[in-house]
């Protein structure tokens, strides 16, 4: 059998040695240089193919020989009926490596769509109510002192909506505690927004921007679908586990670049929980005597207001409002029409 | 010391470059391959990933004709993995029960760090090779809570003045203590390199936003002088160009880090006589940064791995052994096993002590 030529190291000194490895009557036999050595088969390790680096046949006292021809090296190993280990295989051949990447790209797809969605609204449920109701006050608390003025609606005007709103039947069967509040904010224009806690707070603009009370109602039933399925919370435990793989990933780089992808990929979230609020104000509407409608109507209008450019996109990561998704609604007020 | 070439004073050798020999084509199969198995075994594999990723790297630099291996075994890694996630895992539920129980868990974290920091730094050079030779690390651990606890608190207290100076001593400890075989390693960087290298880094990252300042009120100046509202797509172009000026001062001062402290460290460290000098080039470390970059997001992620070679084949030729004899002459002997649980809670916390 042919013999490989490589360089023998004891282990003990980085002395190198010229030498030959060749296989006879099941043993290892390494000659050359004041080395003379004979293993059975069964004590020696060969180390996995990694690429073209040199592979290393090992005696169990440390002494090694550093082989660089692999292409003898691969015929005297299937001579002697050695196996490669499943995982240095898998990597070898081509055909398998791509099957890994299809199943890794179907895997994250499927962790982004699915899993990490439905992980958040599990977890958003079992956050205590009294985390939530924290987080939300002083999420208004800071709204108040930098976006939000006292609302100079009358009195009257926001009581009767309020009161009219909390005599409204939710969908489902299940009451969602919650609470209006009206503020003023030349900054964010017309809008209105939910909080975790339920806390529904509008603007002096958004009720302006309506014709009547029912096209308030309309709006503050698409955020009391937020605020029942617990929507800000999931945006935001969605946003962040996005934002910290995205950061993670891109690692070495800058977070800027890492905030483009990941804002990206955040997008389709808010889409997605617009959406199911949308739904949610569907069917209380129409439970209600309303039409869903109404709710088109706003939304025309509130995408006239945006485009005049009379709202900032200013917002709070924690509550879901209208400005942030007002690309999607078109879209939104086409699925609304069909409900 | 023992080894015999540090008797036969100044033999000149020839320069030894080191080279990498890995390929992205080749690391994508090994990276694809660990990624796809840590995943479908929730995890437990990566163990497994980590020594066949660090094998890869370290075989595939060469110095004199041999590579580098690297030793650890996947389950002494699996087992401080576990014992670092669980010890993390109780950290976090201290904390989301009551931010005060959370401190409390955290305070005797804290005092073991060090510890198990000194810990990792044996692990790994514990289980790396050259020519089947180990290297080590032998430093006290008392050293260890002088650099990773006292310093960093010294400065943090003075505001990072004693920064420069806490990170000189962090390379120090490493190299001063570190051996390969019986050889050993020496450090001898001033304070005075490493406050220079901040300094600069620090200027460059100052300037930019400067410049970024004061192109955003030209900007605006010109705007507000048109007399109406500009167009939102202005705005928009104009945020981004400051947004892209500030990036570029990070950028700069990142890159200038990075090639500066490689080659501080590395002009400075030496082995036995053996000398090394490390020269990154920064124009290629800007082209392979920014080019793997738009590659690593253009072609969702998939790049990483041709990335990672890249960055490493540039990084590691930077560096050239100048030897002061034969480098076949180093002995060692055998020493016992390390456990791998400091080198995973080191791992956890994304503390990259290796360079």
């Amino acid at each position: 059998m042919d013999t490989i030529s490589c360089r023998y190291f004891d282990g003990r000194s980085t002395r190198p040695r010229t030498v030959t490895l060749a296989v006879r009557d099941g043993r290892a036999i390494v000659e050359g240089d004041d080395v003379h050595r004979e293993e059975s088969l069964e004590s020696i390790r060969v180390s996995e193919r990694m690429g073209g680096a040199a592979r290393l046949v090992s005696f169990p006292d440390g002494g090694y020989c550093e082989v660089h021809d692999q292409a003898s090296l691969t015929a005297l190993l299937g001579a002697t009926g050695h196996r490669e280990s499943a995982v240095a295989r898998l990597q070898s051949r081509w055909s398998l490596v791509l099957l890994a990447v299809a199943a890794c790209l179907g895997l994250a797809a499927f962790t982004y769509i699915e899993l990490l969605p439905w992980a958040a609204r599990h977890v958003a449920a079992h956050i205590p109510d009294s985390a939530v109701s924290a987080m939300s006050t002083q999420t208004l608390a800071l709204l108040d002192r930098r976006l939000l003025e006292p609302s100079s609606l009358p009195a009257a005007t926001r009581e009767r909506l309020a009161d009219r709103f909390g005599r409204m039947v939710p969908p489902d069967g299940a009451a969602v505690p919650h609470r209006v509040v009206f503020r003023a904010s030349p900054s964010l224009g017309a809008n209105a927004f939910a909080l975790p806690s339920g806390t529904i707070v509008v603007t002096d603009g958004l009720v302006k921007l309506a014709d009547d009370d029912d096209e308030v109602l309309a709006v503050l039933t698409h955020e009391l679908g937020h605020v029942h399925g617990r929507h800000g919370l999931r945006q935001l435990l969605q946003s962040s586990v996005v934002g910290l793989f995205v950061t993670w990933y891109l690692g070495d780089v800058s977070s800027l670049v890492a905030a483009v992808p990941a804002a990206l990929l955040r997008a389709r979230y808010s889409r997605d929980l617009e959406r199911e609020a949308d739904a949610y104000a569907a069917r209380m509407l129409r439970l209600n005597g309303m039409s869903p409608r109404l709710l088109v109507t706003m939304l025309r209008k509130l995408e006239r207001g945006t485009e005049r450019g009379s709202a900032s996109e200013a917002r709070e990561d924690a509550s879901t409002g209208y400005l942030a998704n007002h690309p999607a609604t078109g879209e939104r007020i086409r699925s609304l029409e069909q409900e | 010391m023992i080894s015999e070439h540090t008797e036969t004073t100044e033999v000149t050798a020839a320069p030894e470059q080191l080279r990498f020999t890995g390929s992205g084509s080749e690391y994508f199969r090994i990276w694809i391959v660990n990624l796809l198995l840590t995943i479908v075994t929730f995890g437990i594999y990566s163990a497994w990933a980590k020594v066949r990723r660090l094998q890869y790297f370290y075989r595939n630099v060469q110095l004199a004709g041999s590579g580098f291996d690297y030793h650890g075994r996947p389950i002494a890694i699996l087992k401080g993995r576990v014992i670092a996630f669980v010890l993390f895992g109780v950290a976090n539920a201290a904390f989301d029960y009551h931010l005060l129980i959370g401190l409390l868990v955290c305070v005797p974290i804290a005092i073991v760090l060090p510890w198990l920091l000194v810990r990792s730094l044996r692990f790994r050079l514990h289980y790396t090779s050259w020519r089947g030779l180990r290297f080590g690390f032998d430093a006290s651990v008392g050293g260890g809570y002088r650099v990773f606890l006292a310093w960093p608190l010294a400065a943090l207290a003075t505001l990072g003045l004693l920064w420069p100076a806490a990170h000189r001593e962090l390379k120090a400890y490493q190299h001063d203590h570190s051996r390969f075989g019986r050889a050993r390693f020496s450090f001898h960087a001033t304070r005075g390199a490493f406050y220079r290298m901040y300094t600069i880094g620090s200027l460059l990252l100052l300037v930019v936003p400067l410049v970024a300042l004061a192109t955003s009120t030209t900007l605006a100046g010109r705007l507000a002088t048109d007399g109406h509202r500009p167009p939102s797509a202005t705005i928009f172009l104009a945020s981004v160009a400051v947004g892209a000026v500030f990036y570029l001062g990070i950028l700069v001062s990142r890159l200038y880090f990075v090639s500066r402290f490689q080659n501080i460290v590395w002009n400075n460290t030496r082995l036995e006589n053996h000398r090394f000098s490390s020269d990154v080039p920064l124009g290629a470390l800007a082209w392979v940064s920014l080019s793997n970059l738009v590659l690593t997001v253009a072609t969702l992620g998939l790049f990483r791995p041709f990335a990672v070679v890249r960055m490493a084949r540039l990084r590691v030729e930077s560096i050239t052994m100048i030897p002061s004899g034969s480098l076949d002459e180093f002995v060692g002997e055998q020493s016992a096993e390390v456990d791998a649980f400091g080198e995973e809670v080191g791992d956890l916390l994304d503390i990259d002590i290796a360079l």
